[in-house]
């Protein structure tokens, strides 16, 4: 549940996603489920010039297994937070 | 002997039982779908009074949906651009509350439920006469469609079950092209029909042997319905009785009508289940364009200004709006597949698999980033935007706690939402595993992971990793029995996550009980596990002092520290105090160490985080002891370390600091014991000439190091300003003769600020104001170019 919890904290922020076939995409995140599918708004491709047929595409859903990277502005991610996060997730997993 | 497949060794009232729980069961699953069936009575006022006929030509009737019925009402763009209020559109999709959801349904019972009940009461009144009459009309409505391949097959030959009765079949058939166009075909039908009563009638026994036949019955008869339920709309009325007329024709006399009613009855149910049911989904399409809740209300929103009508177009927009057309058809193809409770369903379901009833520990890093950084929405706009995505944000945020509290003002379908994961929570709480594997193999293919875990993680505790764990436990314990305990970095560091995982454990049960049980904390701190003093073999070092080296332990201290009792925080700072010089910072925190007189980077960075964790929580620390305590351990400290080597070390010398000027508090609030203060004034005496002919050390070769004036803080002159004060005229005369030079030092560098370089203007007056604090001790302020006394 950690990166689905991290995620969630992201919606509304602007993320870069960069796909496994290398599509990258920047849009706002609108929401994002446990599998970390994403949905994406005001969507623009990084690389337009390679796949010119995403010129079109204004929001979409990506499925989360297709992404290889999200790329997030450092100000939106509390570090420590996110350091004890990893380490009660380790926790709860150890525990088990 | 069985009518269609009715069991008459069974009592009839069993039989409506058996069959009304079988309905019940389908209720349980979609509750309140087949509440409507006491208001089949509309169903005349819905679909015309008139008897169904009985003779059409059912080719048509393949298909058991009827093609899709185009809305003559609203064209599909009109529907698009319809705009859809917000509300509305939630309302429908979510349905405000169940009642408006569930309400056309009433009107059109589903099909199954309906002739369950109704056949068999029908069929038990049913007289031989009666039975030969309805085959009649079945053997035109019903046998082609439903067994096609007979006629071609067989042609004269026919099965052994159906005896001589299907023998015409073959003689009459029309192609299938024909048939395939019941209007067109209306006559020919009518000649069939015509045809159709000699051999019937020819047969009688024939017929006893096909009422026998158990395949044939429940499926015709359905088919039959079915096929009923597709002439009133195909045929125009004013055929329809011309299609009835030769039904007449039939050697059956009245009574037929009776029976025939209990089949038009349901197969009207059925036919205004199905043809109702398009209807509405036909109402909803427009809206459920919008279906999925997260794409939300933007789309709709966007709908433009209503369109002219299509004969006003011109060609172009004709074919524009043709084209639209195609498109929304396409779009809504399978639109309304879904209705609210499905939807419903499906959302709970998913919900079930995100919603935890511990959120704090499941949730971690949301719930308390939101705390944390609570969102600034102060303007509208943004606030707008959060509006549209509230559906999802309430998804998400509400992982199975602050049912409703959050969203006061929720709307209708946020409240829905609610009660969803309201509905969700309890029922993955009351659901055993298996059935949670079940009903998502319902959904799709079975996956092994739940949602929590949606795939299978990585096992990397291997037997191997587990043995070494246990091997290092008996190692601690081996060396346990030894005199001087080693430990490795690795140690240190397994010590620190232990210190971190059990303060996030009191975490997280201090938050529903302040009262905490803090021992197993204590006793990871290893504090008391062995003594060490400074300048012990680094690797023997008290862990404690050994983890104070690295970064996260340091960060940590605050958090730990709240945890701590008094007592504890006090063995803490002995233990510190005895160990200064084992600490890093002191250790290889002085440029004295160092041929270029300049300490490492690595070094000063860990400094840095010292001043910004250790001395913060020492200060607040040093708030709580007594004044025999700081005596106490200003004494621990000069009896075990170098106190002039502490002094020239950034750490040590805010140590020395902290402690003094607490003291000089406590001095100052005047209700110390005679005997305190001759124990300060000796303990004072002690480290003054531990430090006297060296206070000049305590300045790095390097003032700009310390402070090039661009912070109004300098630890330095904090310092001898504290020692100042506490010490006598002598002591400040002896402190002032040592530092001379670096007085005149600043005051030199102060005056080569320009006075017109206003950028650095106020670096001049922070090196003024940082000597001033100790010069103001003895009554002395300096500017740039003269010392003067204090007026």
């Amino acid at each position: 549940m950690l990166f689905f919890s991290f995620f969630k904290t992201l919606v509304d922020q602007e993320v870069t996603v960069e796909l496994k076939n290398d599509i990258e995409i920047r849009g706002t995140l609108k929401t994002v489920d446990q599998y970390l599918n994403l949905k994406l708004d005001n969507v623009i491709c990084l690389n337009e010039d390679k796949y010119p047929h995403m010129q079109s595409v204004k929001n979409l859903f990506i499925r989360g297994s297709t992404v290889r990277y999200v790329h997030m502005s450092s100000n939106t991610v509390d570090c420590t937070l996110l350091q004890d996060a990893s380490r009660r997730e380790a926790m709860a997993q150890s525990a088990k | 002997m069985s009518f269609f497949g009715f069991d008459p060794s069974v009592p009839p009232h069993l039989r409506q039982q058996n069959l009304n729980q079988e309905s019940y069961d389908f209720q349980d699953t979609y509750d309140g779908l087949g509440d409507g069936g006491a208001d089949d009575a509309l169903n005349d006022e819905t679909f015309g009074a008139t008897e169904p006929a009985k003779d059409f030509a059912f080719a048509n009737g393949n298909h058991s949906q009827p093609a899709p019925v185009p809305s003559q009402t609203l064209s599909y763009a009109q529907a698009a651009t319809h705009p859809i209020n917000d509300d509305e559109f939630m309302n429908d999709l979510w349905g405000a509350g169940n009642a408006p959801a569930t309400q056309p349904r009433q009107q059109q019972p589903p099909m199954q439920p309906i002739q369950q009940r109704g056949q068999p009461q029908e069929r038990t009144v049913l007289s031989l006469d009666e039975i030969e009459a309805q085959l009649t009309a079945i053997d035109h409505r019903t046998q082609q469609p439903h067994q096609p391949p007979h006629p071609y097959m067989m042609g004269g030959m026919m099965p052994p079950g159906y005896g001589g009765y299907m023998m015409p079949m073959g003689q009459y058939m029309p192609p299938p092209g024909q048939f395939g166009y019941p209007m067109q075909q209306h006559i020919p039908a009518q000649q069939m029909h015509q045809q159709m009563p000699m051999p019937m009638q020819g047969h009688p026994q024939a017929l006893q042997t096909q009422q026998m036949h158990p395949q044939m019955p429940p499926q015709a008869q359905l088919q039959q319905a079915q096929q009923v339920q597709q002439v009133p709309q195909q045929i125009p009325p004013q055929l329809a009785p011309l299609a009835l007329a030769p039904a007449t024709q039939a050697p059956v006399p009245q009574p037929e009508s009776g029976s025939l009613a209990g089949v038009s009855t349901s197969a009207s149910a059925s036919a205004s289940g199905s043809v109702g049911a398009d209807v509405s989904t036909i109402s909803t399409e427009p809206k459920d364009l919008n279906q999925f809740p997260l794409l939300g209300a933007k789309l709709s929103s966007k709908a433009a200004p209503r369109r002219l009508s299509f004969a006003e177009m011109t060609p172009e927009q004709q074919a524009k709006a043709t084209k639209r057309h195609e498109k929304v058809a396409r779009i809504m193809n399978y639109s309304g597949i879904m209705n609210p409770k499905d939807k419903d369903f499906v959302t709970r379901f998913q919900l079930s698999q995100i919603v935890t009833d511990d959120p704090y520990n499941e949730d971690f890093y949301a719930q308390v980033f939101k705390v944390i950084h609570p969102k600034a929405n102060a303007n509208p706009l943004q606030q707008q935007a959060d509006q549209n995505n509230s559906i999802a944000q309430a998804y998400l945020d509400q992982s199975g706690h602050r049912l409703g509290g959050r969203y006061k003002r929720a709307d209708v379908a946020l409240q829905r939402m609610q009660q969803q994961i309201q509905k969700a929570v309890t029922v993955a709480k009351e659901r055993p595993k298996l059935t949670q594997y079940a009903r998502e193999g319902a959904l799709g293919k079975i996956s092994f992971g739940s949602g929590k875990k949606p795939r299978q993680q990585l096992e990397i505790l291997s037997k191997a990793a587990q043995r070494e764990k246990s091997e290092a436990e008996g190692g601690v314990k081996l060396t346990n029995t030894q005199l001087r305990k080693t430990y490795s970095h690795k140690d240190i560091m397994s010590i620190i996550e232990t210190v971190i995982n059990n303060i996030m454990t009191i975490e997280s049960a201090s938050r529903t009980n302040p009262d905490v049980d803090t021992t197993d904390l204590w006793e990871s701190l290893h504090i008391l596990d062995h003594p060490s003093t400074s300048g012990d073999e680094e690797s023997t070092i008290n862990p404690f002092i050994q983890a104070l080296s690295f970064n996260k332990m340091l960060k940590i201290l605050p958090r730990l520290f709240k945890f701590l009792t008094r007592e504890q925080v006090l063995t803490i700072t002995t233990l510190i105090m005895s160990n200064l010089e084992n600490l890093l910072v002191i250790k290889h925190g002085s440029y004295t160490t160092y041929p270029d007189q300049v300490v490492p980077s690595k070094i000063l960075k860990l400094v840095e985080h010292y001043t910004l964790t250790f001395s913060k929580v020492l200060m607040n620390a040093v708030q709580e002891f007594k004044f025999n305590e700081i005596i106490g351990l200003l004494m621990i400290l000069i009896e075990h370390n170098n106190v002039s080597f502490v002094s020239t070390t950034k750490i040590g010398l805010s140590v020395i600091t902290t402690l003094l000027s607490r003291a000089e508090l406590i001095k100052g609030e005047g209700q110390i014991s005679a005997t305190d203060l001759s124990e300060w004034s000796s303990c004072y005496d002690e480290l003054f000439s531990n430090l006297e002919s060296r206070i000049a050390a305590i300045f790095p070769p390097h003032p700009e190091d310390v402070d090039d004036g661009s912070s109004r803080e300098n630890y330095v002159w904090q310092f001898l300003a504290t020692l100042s004060l506490g010490g006598k005229l002598s002591h400040q005369r002896i402190i002032v003769d040592e530092v001379r030079d670096e007085i005149f030092g600043v005051m030199s560098r102060a005056k080569a600020i320009d006075n017109s370089d206003l950028a650095n203007l106020y670096k001049k007056q922070n090196l003024l104001n940082n000597l001033n604090m100790y010069l103001v001790v003895m009554g002395l302020v300096a500017d740039e170019t003269e010392i003067k006394e204090l007026q």
